[in-house]
């Protein structure tokens, strides 16, 4: 279980950081700037909101899911909305994560837990621009915390996506990525059972979503989900289909792109962790998300086996944090919460 | 010639405005808020971008593409960047439109083009992701299918010039060159087929030239996006359940590869009729004005002025102090 767990948070440590230069970019940007496919750690280029960063240092993805687990770990596997706001407040005092990278609707929540006041569009509150990634960004430890028990990881993913990002859409698409990595924690996992479980939980989400939060305007991520997986299904090499995702599904900022797209990736390349993650990486626009969700999902399935050794003391000594200390700690909240499981494999 | 010109100026003007009651709501809560289907002007609710306004009012989605006519007229149909600059600067000057509705991009150029400073200006290549290709580029875009009846490849040329002066990206002008080149098809003698097949090819071809012309931002693709929306047009069921798909899968927000899409997949799955395919974007929920004003006006210049609801025409003069009669004779006059 340990390298499953290790697996998921280089996983999504991997995808953050490899992403970061190519954000913003297309794919043909990406291959325009430096010269090739990104398929290692680099430099972000200054107009990028890397820019200042080192290869392999984090921005908002990886960070924001990190202080969330390490607290769950430090409250010995508590999950409430206090933890989760006392986490992401903590998180944003770390400028290096922080100030340069936080997305628009954690950071309209993050001022409102501080209690200032927010008054954008006069004081409209424009609902349907915050079915953002930034709730899936931050989700795949839940995932781990629950191995193979689907429905609470969907209900401990709520919890956590409640504070930020209130809305059905935004739940959906979080609910999707940790039931994914829930079911990606069992011995038996495979690609097939993995995204049917990445299903089971963007569309309980939406329904939890519409009960517990605010019911939002646009695309679905259940249906953009089925599309990518349709694509990545399809004839043609992990590149083409690569292309094909980002053309038709999209891989921005809005949940029902950045989240079926990590989907997508994900079983175009059968599951393989590097595969997915330089999908991720050059699929262009939202690179870093998008990497970081397949790179959780693809992760946790193949452990941290899947990843080329140096990885983890580089992440670890770039970013000044403890990624086996904090697996070790998942590890044992996970084993207990096994244990008294009801299970709901599927 | 003269009703499919006003059936297009009426079909945009009559879109925007009653969708501009249902904006932003998804399709359940506007059948909750109104207790049904919008099928009429209805006052905005408080919480969209129109609150304050009466029903009947257009919003920006209208009201930019309505001052752009009228410089083109002034112009004698002479499209150009500085043409477009002009008359979103005289749109601007209208406080009740530029303060309620001018979105990220159209106030960034107004402010640009009045002191010559970019008051957004960033350091980051792109910068702000829900300012890239946004719909603002579709909703002015029919006006350029006017001007040239049945010939594509000129409304085409002249919607790339117009779209540059503020949506200056690939997709944004792929999105503007499918409603123009839809409606110059729609006025000349086009069948639904016809239309929708004059709409792709703009598409396809205003991505194309973007690319050459304009800054290429990463993004779904307008072209790509349309195929699906029309795919799924044609598929089983009723109109109404294939618009609520049609929000589902192609998606009814801000972004062009959404707005262009949804509007050409409702266009379809209503046979081109025009107040069908128009309410279809007034209940489709999110971007609706778009979505609405759009559809209005490609089915609008197919079926002509006399295929919109009777008595709209005044309601509309008056809510917004027009005349599109009048407005239609002058442009007609100038082909």
């Amino acid at each position: 279980m340990y390298q499953k767990i290790l697996g998921g948070l280089l996983g999504g440590a991997v995808g953050d950081a490899m992403g970061a230069p190519t954000e913003g970019r297309s794919t043909k940007q990406i291959l325009q700037h430096f010269g090739h496919a990104v398929c290692d750690f680099e430099k972000p280029p200054a107009d990028s909101f890397g820019a200042g960063n080192e290869a392999g240092q984090l921005t908002d993805d990886f960070s924001c899911a990190y202080f969330i687990a390490r607290h769950i770990v430090g409250h010995d596997g508590d999950i409430n909305g206090n933890i989760v706001r006392e986490a992401i407040i903590d998180w944003s005092e770390h400028a290096v994560f922080f100030d340069r990278f936080v997305g628009p609707t954690t950071l309209r929540a993050i001022r409102r837990f501080k209690g200032e006041k927010i008054d954008d569009s006069g004081g409209l509150d424009v609902v349907t621009r915050q079915a953002t990634n930034g709730s899936g960004m931050k989700i795949s430890p839940i995932g781990l915390f629950n191995p193979g028990n689907l429905d609470q990881a969907i209900a401990d993913a709520v919890t956590v996506t409640l504070p930020t990002h209130d809305n059905h859409l935004a739940i959906s698409g979080a609910c999707a990525v940790a039931a994914a990595v829930s079911r990606a924690m069992l011995p038996d996992a495979d690609l097939y059972n993995v995204v049917q479980a990445g299903l089971y939980g963007a569309s309980e989400g939406e329904s939890i979503g519409l009960k517990m939060g605010k019911e939002v305007a646009g695309a679905s991520v259940v249906r953009r989900m089925e599309m990518a997986v349709d694509i990545a299904l399809g004839a043609g090499t992990p590149w083409e289909k690569m292309i094909e995702i980002g053309d038709r599904i999209g891989s921005g900022l809005h949940v029902a792109e950045a989240i079926p797209a990590a989907f997508g990736l994900f079983v175009a390349n059968n599951g393989d962790a590097m595969g997915s993650i330089k999908g991720g990486v050059n699929i262009g626009y939202d690179t870093d998300t998008v990497a970081t969700m397949a790179g959780a999902i693809a992760g946790t399935l193949q452990g941290a086996g899947a990843f080329p050794g140096h990885y983890l003391e580089l992440l670890d000594e770039r970013n000044q944090i403890d990624i086996s200390g904090l697996a070790a700690g998942i590890e044992k909240i996970a084993l207990r919460r096994q244990k008294g499981a009801t299970f709901h494999a599927r | 010639m003269h009703d499919k010109i006003l059936g297009c100026l009426l079909g945009a003007a009559v879109g925007d405005a009653m969708g501009a009651a249902t904006e932003m709501r998804s399709y359940n809560q506007i059948e909750e808020y109104f207790g049904g289907k919008v099928v009429d002007f209805q006052k905005p609710p408080q919480d969209t971008f129109a609150r304050g306004r009466e029903a009947g009012q257009v919003t920006d989605a209208f009201s930019i593409p309505y001052v752009l006519v009228k410089h083109l007229i002034r112009a004698k149909g002479k499209a150009s960047k500085e043409l477009a600059e002009q008359a979103l600067l005289d749109w601007a000057a209208h406080e009740e439109w530029f303060e309620a509705f001018a979105g990220m991009t159209t106030r960034k150029t107004v402010y640009k083009l009045r002191d010559g400073k970019d008051p957004y200006q960033s350091r980051l290549f792109a910068s702000n992701y829900f300012a890239l290709s946004s719909n603002g580029a579709a909703t002015k875009a029919f006006p350029l299918g006017l001007l040239h009846s049945g010939k594509v490849d000129r409304a085409i040329e002249d919607t790339i010039a117009i779209s540059q002066a503020v949506h200056n990206d690939a997709y944004s002008i792929s999105g503007a060159c499918a409603v123009a080149a839809a409606v110059s098809c729609a006025l000349g003698s086009g069948s639904v087929y016809e239309v929708v097949q004059a709409g792709l090819y703009g598409a396809e071809a205003g991505e194309t030239k973007g690319r050459e012309v304009a800054r290429d931002y990463p993004g779904p693709s307008v072209f790509e996006r349309m195929k699906m929306a029309i795919a799924l047009s044609l598929k089983a069921g009723d109109a109404d359940s294939r618009g609520k798909e049609l929000a589902a899968c192609i998606g009814n927000g801000a972004p062009i590869a959404e707005t262009v899409p949804a509007a050409f997949g409702l266009f379809m799955a209503n046979e081109g009729q025009t107040m069908p395919a128009l309410y279809g974007g007034v209940n489709i929920g999110n971007e609706t004005s778009a979505i609405a004003s759009i559809v209005g006006a490609i089915a609008g210049a197919l079926n002509g002025a006399q295929s919109i609801t009777q008595g709209y025409l005044s309601i509309i003069d008056r809510q917004n102090k027009m005349d599109l009669v009048a407005l239609a004779k002058e442009l007609e006059s100038i082909l």
